[in-house]
């Protein structure tokens, strides 16, 4: 069950320097969220305030996750995954710190593991799979703790273009299939596209919201090739040079 | 940690008997150069050698030289490894003894040995405690490092899958940072550094040996030396030097059995 996330007039600052102004959003539970934006633009800093790894009242604004105790997965850019543990071990690690039992905690991991198709690397040391493959064992871990908001940074930027739009498909079903709230933060307007019922397009210093698109038709059959897709990935791109 | 480096099999072997064979061959040649009297040839060396491993005596040597480099550096990286996570994770004790262990690092430790004699008499002690002198320090310093510079991100990506019901529990939480991220990250520095510290610590155990002692191949090789026994004395330092190879090697597989991640450990 996924998360509704609200956010008004959301600010941060690092001592005198203001990294983002008054950011207003709403997703609703099982709802997604793309942000692009260039490089330096915020976006990590946002994210990494909606995963919970800001302090509280260290922010301007409101922001508010319902319910409170929801459950938060971050699918960092490259540190997602600890390289030290085999997947499995990844995968179990949330949940021993949560002290689901053992038992319990294997057959958790196990079936995420099995809805993703990725049994046959339970095994395996994240520095002996692809790049691909972690990000989806990041997403099965995500499904193990029951996680019902997931944040993404930049998760397909190691991936090759067309194994990036196979993962795009994966995970966007997957999410919607699950009812699993969403964030992702993105360089690729193509994915923010793909991903996102929203587009929030970041810019300026401090950052701010520049523009914002609705996308409805995104869960459509064949998305990727329609008008629509093409013209909001159009719009989305001006709005970035316009930034 | 290369593919190549931590494979073993046939090509490791292969390049061991390359480096053995040329090894016996610069012997030979200084050998002929200096004389059977200065330098013995290679092979009788080595057979003097193989005629002693059966030999109680030897094998009492090895054994006692073994054991102390055995306590030596598990005592040494026991000791070394969680104060150097602590010391690299804790700034207020670092600030203590960050400069106690830059004024003493450099200072050879084997300067120690008569005092450790004083203090600890003539047995095993002291020769173990030296060795484990030498690998404390230099596992101390490259621990610490290792658990300063951490990329943050590692941190920040634990603290993402602490759970919201135990968020008041901080110190449960800093413990498990330790246990699941900065201790696993830092070992394979500190293994590699016990396997360099284990080159140091066979030297400093034959300067041990030297004294005080009737048992160890240091004393083994010394006592040889003196009664011009020189087959004796370079089957000793041939075995010396083979312990130091087999304990660099048990260090390369105590870091693959320890570190099996390391591969993919880029920060």
């Amino acid at each position: 069950m996924g998360a509704r996330v609200t956010a008004r007039g959301l600010g941060r600052s690092y001592g005198e320097v203001e990294i983002l102004r008054d950011i207003s959003f709403e997703i609703p539970a099982g709802g997604s969220l793309a942000v692009v934006g260039s490089s330096g633009s915020g976006k990590t800093t946002l994210l990494n305030l909606i995963a919970g790894l800001t302090p509280p009242g260290a922010w301007e604004g409101e922001f508010a996750v319902d319910p409170p105790g929801a459950g938060r997965s971050y699918l960092m850019q490259d540190c997602a995954l600890f390289p030290w543990k085999t997947v499995l071990a990844n995968l179990e690690l949330p949940l021993a710190l949560a002290r689901v039992p053992a038992a319990e905690r294997r057959a958790r991991a196990e079936a995420a593991l099995s809805e993703l198709g990725l049994s046959g690397l339970a095994g395996r040391y994240p520095g002996e799979i692809s790049g691909g493959e972690r990000q989806r064992i990041a997403l099965a871990r995500a499904l193990a703790a029951r996680a019902d908001l997931v944040v993404l940074d930049e998760p397909f930027s190691a991936v090759d273009a067309i194994a990036r739009e196979r993962l795009q498909d994966a995970v966007a079903g997957l999410l919607a299939g699950k009812g699993l709230t969403s964030v992702v933060a993105t360089h690729s307007i193509e994915e923010a596209v793909r991903l996102g019922d929203e587009v929030l397009v970041l810019g300026g210093r401090p950052a701010s919201i520049t523009a914002r698109f609705g996308n409805p038709g995104r869960c459509g059959p064949g998305f990727r090739s329609t008008e629509g897709f093409f013209r909001l990935a159009l719009a989305v791109r001006r709005a970035l040079e316009d930034a | 940690m290369s593919a190549g480096a931590s494979g073993g099999g046939p090509s490791k072997a292969a390049g061991y008997a390359r480096a053995f064979l040329l090894i016996l061959g610069l012997w030979l040649v200084l050998s002929l150069a200096l004389g059977p009297l200065v330098l013995p040839r290679p092979w009788a060396v080595i057979r003097n050698l193989a005629g002693q491993l059966g030999s109680p005596v030897f094998l009492g040597h090895a054994a006692a030289s073994v054991r102390r480099l055995a306590w030596g550096l598990g005592a040494g990286f026991a000791a070394a490894f969680p104060l150097g996570i602590a010391m690299g994770r804790s700034a207020r004790l670092d600030a203590w003894l960050a400069p106690v262990m830059f004024l003493t690092f450099p200072v050879p430790k084997v300067l120690f040995l008569p005092a450790l004699l004083v203090v600890f008499g003539f047995g095993e002690a002291p020769k173990a405690v030296l060795v484990a002198l030498v690998t404390f320090c230099q596992i101390l310093v490259v621990t610490r490092d290792a658990a300063r510079n951490m990329d943050p991100r590692w941190e920040d990506s634990f603290a993402t899958l602490w759970p919201a019901a135990r968020a008041g529990e901080r110190l449960a939480r800093r413990l498990s940072l330790l246990r699941h991220v900065v201790a696993p990250h830092a070992l394979p520095a500190a293994v590699t550094s016990l396997r360099i510290a284990s080159g140091t610590a066979v030297s400093v155990l034959f300067i041990a040996e030297s004294f005080a002692t009737d048992r160890g191949l240091g004393f083994m090789i010394v006592d040889a030396w003196g009664a011009m026994n020189l087959p004796r004395m370079w089957s000793g330092i041939l075995a010396m030097g083979l312990l130091g190879a087999l304990i660099f090697e048990a260090a390369d597989l105590l870091e693959r059995l320890l570190c099996p991640g390391a591969r993919g450990m880029a920060r």
